[in-house]
């Protein structure tokens, strides 16, 4: 015969024995991923700007084509030492890989003292006065770059005014 | 309960424990210590989101941050830096479930790192929306139902111009128990 003291304990063990394995259950955990993609800042340089040269005035309306390649078509370019046709050209440095857009300006105003010219403007990046899709060379980790040359178009006439026409156009590229 | 009630559950777990109460005398006991415990639903914790901070551009000088808060506010600091509005930053979630009222400890790490293979790991600071203490964190609902607490946590970590570009990854765990 046991005690009343021996009952309690025997309870006690039962007790014990029977919330086990609820404690094992009383802890869970779980794992979470994490990241970032860190890249370098981006940037463009005007290598080269943009020049057609010059040009005796047609005797009718004819367009001069400057090719993102800086040659001319339409009229031939006079004296052209040390004022040789140009496309303009920028390189675009950034983070190898990454997407980006380029945006060109669909035209550019350039301004004489005769009046002014309007150049539609043409670049191998893609279609001009919109931004276009290009990919940085190289991958994730190292410098990338992209280099755009925009050529353009500008007509003359035979009452176009005699002189010197110049102006500036803007090329921007951002991350996408 | 009475003592005939706890001989029952005695029956689940060893012969030889009922051997020696069925040998007792009549006498009962009020030693129904609560059983309630073994009718507490498991706790479980659940992902409900990863935490991203998309991909930043680095400062083009000096140094910055990077904090993505737990409401989902994203700030970049620095120089030039940025976060590209075209990445994905989330906010990770979670779901702790259990008990109803029961009271809870969840644990977040202060820290973790974000690695890239060959560059130095970003150590980030975790940040979190509970309320208190973590240790004192109560399931919703009462006992008898289920409840559940949502967590979620942030994290912040600097940059400088020269952090190394690189797609970084990490884990950390969060954990719930019953207090």
């Amino acid at each position: 015969m046991f005690s009343f003291r021996m009952k309690l304990a025997a309870i006690a063990i039962v007790l014990a024995a029977a919330v086990a394995p609820a404690h094992a259950q009383s802890t869970a955990s779980t794992t979470a991923t994490a990241g970032i993609t860190v890249i370098q800042p981006i940037s463009i340089v005007n290598n080269k700007n943009m020049n057609f040269g010059t040009f005796v005035k047609p005797s009718s309306n004819t367009t001069v084509t400057l090719s993102n390649a800086g040659v001319i078509s339409g009229l031939t370019a006079v004296n052209t030492s040390g004022n040789a046709p140009s496309q303009a050209q920028f390189t675009i440095t950034g983070e190898g890989g990454q997407a980006i857009n380029i945006t060109v300006p669909g035209t550019v105003a350039l301004t004489g003292t005769g009046g002014s010219l309007t150049v539609t403007l043409t670049a191998d990046s893609g279609t001009t006065g919109s931004a276009q899709v290009a990919t940085l060379s190289g991958a994730i980790g190292s410098a990338g770059t992209k280099v755009v040359n925009v050529g353009g178009t500008v007509p003359l006439t035979a009452t176009t005014a005699s002189g010197a026409y110049s102006g500036t156009f803007t090329v921007t590229a951002a991350y996408q | 309960m009475n003592f005939k009630n706890i001989l029952t559950v005695a029956a689940f777990v060893s012969a030889a424990v009922i051997s020696q109460v069925a040998s007792a005398d009549g006498t009962t006991s009020s030693a129904t210590v609560s059983s309630s415990a073994t009718l507490v639903r498991p706790v479980t914790v659940t992902k409900d989101s990863d935490l991203a901070f998309g991909t930043i551009v680095l400062p083009s000088a000096g140094s910055g941050s990077v904090t993505l808060a737990t409401n989902g506010t994203f700030t970049v600091t620095g120089t030039g830096a940025a976060g590209l509005a075209s990445s994905t930053k989330t906010v990770g979630g979670f779901t702790v479930s259990g008990e109803g009222g029961m009271a809870i400890t969840v644990t977040v790490p202060a820290t973790f790192a974000l690695s890239a293979s060959g560059q130095p790991d970003l150590t980030v600071t975790t940040s979190n929306d509970m309320t208190g203490a973590s240790t004192a964190q109560t399931l919703s609902n009462a006992l008898g139902s289920a409840g559940v607490l949502a967590v979620k946590v942030g994290g912040s970590f600097p940059i400088s111009s020269t952090t190394a570009t690189a797609a970084y990854a990490g884990s950390f765990q969060v954990t719930a128990a019953y207090n």
